[in-house]
């Protein structure tokens, strides 16, 4: 019961948050013209579903971030794993993974367009380039900060270079490896909806884009709401993965 | 003699900021072209000095977003706003005055395709691909419009920005790509696109007013002066573009295009008359769009036109 206090706590503010909103609308404080009303968000939401297909829009933008997440987890850690592996290569090749990460990728759309064609594929690709450096970053630092010590057990244990990765190296650098995940998923979305957004495709960008357009704000930010609630989504899968493979180990 | 000559100083201090001219700030949508270049070349002609106005402009990627600058009070005015957002915003009772047409019909409009294209003429296009930009803009109507005009059966598919569905078309990925005046033109000067389908031959958007001047309500009651001068001298900047020869020098360095580039684009895709701020035209198939794109729930009452369209001549 106490475990579920802090989230339920938080879920509160958030509606508490909401009707203040929807108060300080109704007084006039906000303009309802700029802002709508929290419960004509809400209300727009079966219209959506109905009129938008919003449900099927929902799933585009959930599974292009999947997606992207996914190639990032399997690319980002093997990558992170081969260049904490060989120093030189490291030192080689971190700082630009650092530039990769800083760097705005989705205003290079055009180019990927015009590698990999109107779909799906273009905004996968761009969220996965955009989500690859966290992964990678993170992934090096989790290794490169196990302590000794560990190290120096598995040895004493007469540990096989597989049962020292899998039982000592593995779990310690879980943690850093799930920050640059939660990382990645944050770039892969905000890429995946901006490029939605920028070339008119796809799922819950598109429907932002063409709804702002009709001056439909409720469903404006309903949509809005909703690429939220993917993130959330994102976010408690990671935290159930972490838990999971934590218990494993 | 010293307490007059005192005298003239302070009420030069005082009367100082009353002789300057008043600022209005505009939002125009899609720097660089030349219908929404109004404010800027009739400011830098001194077009609206002349009328005690000094303009601060900012420029914003196109009508949905002055429309946002426009009803949070942001902007006081902001040019080349869709219509139907306009009428569509309106409809949901949004604060929003229409002062003026900006442009009617489509003649800036075009679509092309690459030079070395099997596609030579609309006939061909059955079947294929047509970029539009989004649903419910006026490339959107207009391209239903040449497809009901032509009886040609191809499929509209939206491609977002000018650069966006240049690249879209250049690399195959669609048949036909859309572009505004001046985008491309360099391109078509130099034979690396062709044009197939013109927004100036589409009979049905030459009768429709497709993008407006607008203003939040309260903005117009507080500063009806000042924009009915806005509007005059947004009148006179219009006449003097298209007969002084300062004009197109005034637009080559503000756009930075061809002084050959920008005399086509005038002459070939902005004929004066689609300028023309004084009329709204073809309302009732704005409205019917509206409702087709849903930007309307249902056309708009007669009273609700006289509320929101407050074109003074």
């Amino acid at each position: 019961m106490s475990r579920l206090l802090p989230p339920a706590f938080g879920v509160l503010c958030i509606v508490a948050l909401l009707c203040l909103l929807q108060l300080a609308i109704q007084a006039g404080i906000v303009d309802v013209y700029i802002v709508p009303l929290p419960t004509d968000m809400l209300a727009s939401l079966p219209r959506l579903v109905e009129e938008e297909h919003v449900i099927r829009r929902f799933g585009v933008t959930f599974g292009e971030t999947l997606s992207a997440g996914l190639l990032a987890l399997v690319v980002g850690v093997a990558l992170g794993m081969a260049l904490q592996h060989w120093p030189r290569m490291r030192r080689a090749f971190e700082p630009w993974f650092a530039l990769l990460a800083a760097a705005p990728l989705v205003m290079a759309y055009p180019l990927f367009l015009v590698l990999f064609g109107r779909s799906s594929l273009t905004i996968i690709v761009i969220a996965f380039a955009s989500a690859l450096a966290p992964v990678v970053l993170k992934t090096i630092e989790g290794f490169a900060t196990i302590r000794p010590v560990l190290i120096d057990v598995g040895h004493s244990l007469r540990m096989t270079r597989a049962q020292e990765f899998r039982l000592i190296l593995l779990p310690a650098a879980l943690p850093e490896i799930f920050v640059g995940l939660r990382l990645a998923l944050i770039f892969a979305l905000i890429n995946v909806v901006g490029v939605e957004f920028l070339i008119n495709l796809g799922g819950l960008g598109q429907l932002i884009s063409e709804l702002s357009e009709r001056y439909d704000l409720p469903g404006t930010w309903a949509s809005i709401g909703l690429v939220v609630i993917v993130s959330i989504l994102f976010f408690l899968l990671l935290d159930g993965g972490e838990r999971w493979l934590r218990k494993r180990h | 003699m010293k307490r007059i000559s005192w005298a003239a100083v302070l009420l030069a201090v005082v009367m100082a900021p009353l002789a300057q001219a008043e600022t209005l700030k505009i939002a125009v949508g899609q720097r660089g072209n030349w219908d929404t270049a109004i404010p800027e070349l009739g400011q830098r002609a001194g077009i609206f000095k002349k009328y005690d106005l000094d303009l601060d402009i900012l420029y914003t990627s196109g009508g949905g977003e002055t429309q946002q600058a426009v009803l949070s009070r942001s902007v006081d005015i902001g040019t080349a706003a869709g219509s139907l957002g306009a009428l569509g915003a309106a409809s949901k009772g949004a604060p929003i005055r229409i002062i003026s047409a900006e442009m009617t019909g489509a003649p800036e409009l075009y679509w092309y395709v690459p030079a070395n294209s099997p596609i030579k003429s609309v006939a061909d296009l059955a079947g294929k691909t047509v970029g539009y930009s989004t649903t419910g803009s006026s490339t959107n109507t207009v391209i239903m419009m040449a497809r009901a005009q032509y009886k040609v059966d191809f499929n509209p598919i939206a491609t977002g920005g000018l650069p966006a569905t240049f690249t879209q078309a250049m690399s195959g990925q669609i048949d036909v790509g859309w572009a505004s005046a001046p985008f491309g033109v360099d391109a078509l000067n130099d034979g690396k696109i062709r044009v197939i389908i013109r927004g100036r031959d589409i009979d049905a958007a030459r009768n429709q007013t497709v993008r407006v001047n607008i203003v939040h309500a309260g903005v117009l009651a507080a500063k009806r002066p000042a924009i009915e001068r806005f509007m005059q001298a947004y009148r006179e900047t219009l006449e003097w573009m298209y007969s002084s020869p300062d004009a197109i020098p005034s637009f080559v360095a503000f756009s930075g295009i061809s002084k050959e580039t920008a005399t086509k684009v005038r002459d070939e895709y902005f004929p004066k008359s689609t300028l023309m701020p004084d009329q709204m035209v073809g309302l009732d198939s704005l409205m019917q769009d509206g409702v087709t794109f849903k930007f309307l729930a249902a056309p708009l009452t007669e009273a609700q036109v006289k509320d929101v369209i407050q074109i003074k001549k």
